[in-house]
């Protein structure tokens, strides 16, 4: 078990466009955090900011007023630093590098790539030269090529895919800040268009505006504070061969999860029964089911089936994504997927609240890097 | 469309191989493949790479039907594919598939390497299933 907590959230407005810069963004999501804690911003002197780049962070730290005396890291990036960010949070303030850590995820995608998918991928020399000729971009088609072979080999079909995003959206309905709000029916899931086989649109991520945040200090300080804590019990984090090149991975079908799950577990000193919900890494809809295989909630292979039934909505034995997560909430690199769980562990999700949720586990997703976090109520 | 840059020097003999309708991949001294392209061998941490001409026999490790162009020049609807190529399972290739029909695309389907010119100079290979 860990020595700190969260003792903050916020969160801008999520859309598909706010017309704004992801510094101002990534402001007004910390300043609802302190807000939230009832700190004040200028106490902040750790930041774990990964889509920030050097200037980005720089001009973050002067509107909060702490430029000139903040420590920066982080351990892994994108949606993995994200959940990763409390383990650095504990290493910076138990060497007392820092007191309060700010862990903030901004974008502005909505904004800025309509149209622009293929981006990212181009600008990496190797898949120019070696995917992209081949159509084997973006994001979609990759993921949509580890989803075939998961059918292929396990029997998983469009239907449980399905499963995945009904309960995604009949969450995202009982929260008020999501950008689908709209319940989704298995009969309209069937009737979209296929974009990348066997994905339709609702399998995808959002792409839109928006920034979260949320602060970590000392569990001691953090029980003076206005709100009751939410305790980190455990962190941890896991990387597979294969790097940017999720082809080229010898275990295709397995996130870090399989390695960051255990360790956060054994960390919390808990085991997968003792966990109430869990927000989970939702690029993809099969990304949810091959991370509950992975971290354990069932066998490789028997993903499918798992997610079938209701188990995985409200009310179902293992709520997944209670607030619609980054299907149907907002994509913001699995920082509303850590709002959203604190939250819950607070009791504050009105509708969506899982009744008696007392321990919660989060996790993030990169390319190869995967975190693992579990959070629980402070007793 | 998007052509590779075929003078890249990292992958180069790989687009020239393509150009005399030859698959070339690197391997080490040591006999470990070494894919995608890079400067140590990941088994012996060697530098003594150098290209080979393979079969260009493989099998169907996964594939989607792409129904949407999301970058412009492409044209959908095609099936772009990893295959294994039979010396190595860590050579998977990103590829099209050529010649399949929809009911017959499965999980290791016996293939073979073809070539196609996208533009003079450029040779991309594609995989039909084997004679
Ligand atoms: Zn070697």
């Amino acid at each position: 078990m860990t020595s700190i907590a969260i003792v903050g959230v916020g969160e801008t407005r999520y859309a598909k466009r706010l017309g704004r810069d992801i510094v101002e963004l990534a402001l007004e999501a910390a300043e609802e955090a302190a807000r939230d804690a009832g700190i004040d911003v200028r106490e902040i002197d750790g930041l774990v900011a990964p889509w920030a780049e050097y200037a980005a962070r720089h001009e973050l730290a002067r509107c909060l007023g702490i430029d000139g005396r903040f420590f920066a890291a982080s351990s892994l990036s994108s949606g993995a630093a994200t959940v990763s960010a409390p383990l650095v949070a504990e290493w910076a303030i138990g060497s007392k590098l820092a007191s309060v850590v700010l862990c903030v995820q901004a974008i502005a995608w909505g904004s800025e790539r309509a149209g622009d998918v293929g981006r990212p991928h181009a600008a990496m020399k190797m898949k120019a030269v070696l995917e992209l000729p081949f159509g084997w971009y973006p994001q979609i088609v990759q993921f949509a090529g580890m989803a075939r072979r998961h059918m292929e080999l396990y029997g998983t079909t469009e239907d449980q895919l399905a499963a995945v995003a009904l309960a995604a959206r009949k969450h995202a309905s009982l929260c008020e800040n999501a950008i689908l709000r709209t319940p989704l029916t298995l009969e309209e899931y069937r009737s979209a268009p296929l974009l990348a086989d066997p994905f339709r649109a609702m399998d995808c991520c959002l792409v839109n505006d928006g920034a979260a945040a949320f602060l970590v200090t000392s569990l001691e300080r953090a029980r003076d504070l206005r709100k009751r804590p939410v305790r980190v019990l455990g962190v941890g984090q896991g990387v597979v061969p294969g790097g940017e090149f999720s082809n080229l991975r010898p275990d295709y079908l397995s996130t870090g999860a399989v390695f960051s799950g255990p360790r956060a577990l054994a960390r919390a000193g808990i085991t997968l029964a003792d966990v109430d919900f869990v927000e989970l890494y939702d690029n993809f809809t099969s990304m949810v089911i091959e991370q509950l295989e992975d971290l354990g909630f069932c066998k490789k292979g028997e993903g499918g089936p798992f997610v079938e039934g209701g188990r995985i909505e409200l009310g179902g034995e293992l709520p997944v994504n209670t607030s619609g997560g980054q299907l149907a909430q907002a994509f913001v690199l699995s920082a509303n997927l850590v709002v959203e769980a604190v939250r819950q562990l607070r009791g504050e999700c009105g509708p969506r609240q899982v009744e008696g949720a007392e321990v919660g586990l989060v996790t993030g997703y990169t390319g190869a890097e995967h975190a693992t976090l579990v959070l629980a109520r402070d007793r | 469309m998007h052509l590779p840059d075929v003078d890249w020097e990292v992958t180069r003999p790989f687009w020239d191989g393509c150009r005399r309708r030859e698959l070339r991949v690197p391997r080490c001294r040591c006999g470990t493949y070494v894919w995608y392209p890079q400067p140590r061998c990941p088994t012996c941490r060697g530098r003594e790479i150098s290209w080979v001409r393979v079969s260009g026999k493989a099998t169907l490790f996964t594939w989607t039907k792409v129904y949407r162009a999301f970058l412009p020049g492409y044209r959908p609807p095609f099936v772009t594919a990893l295959v294994e190529l039979v010396e190595d399972p860590k050579l998977r290739l990103a590829t099209y598939l050529r010649g399949v029909e929809d009911r017959k695309l499965s999980l290791g389907l016996p293939l073979e390497v073809d070539f196609e010119e996208a533009e003079a100079g450029i040779v991309l290979p594609v995989f039909r299933p084997a004679e």
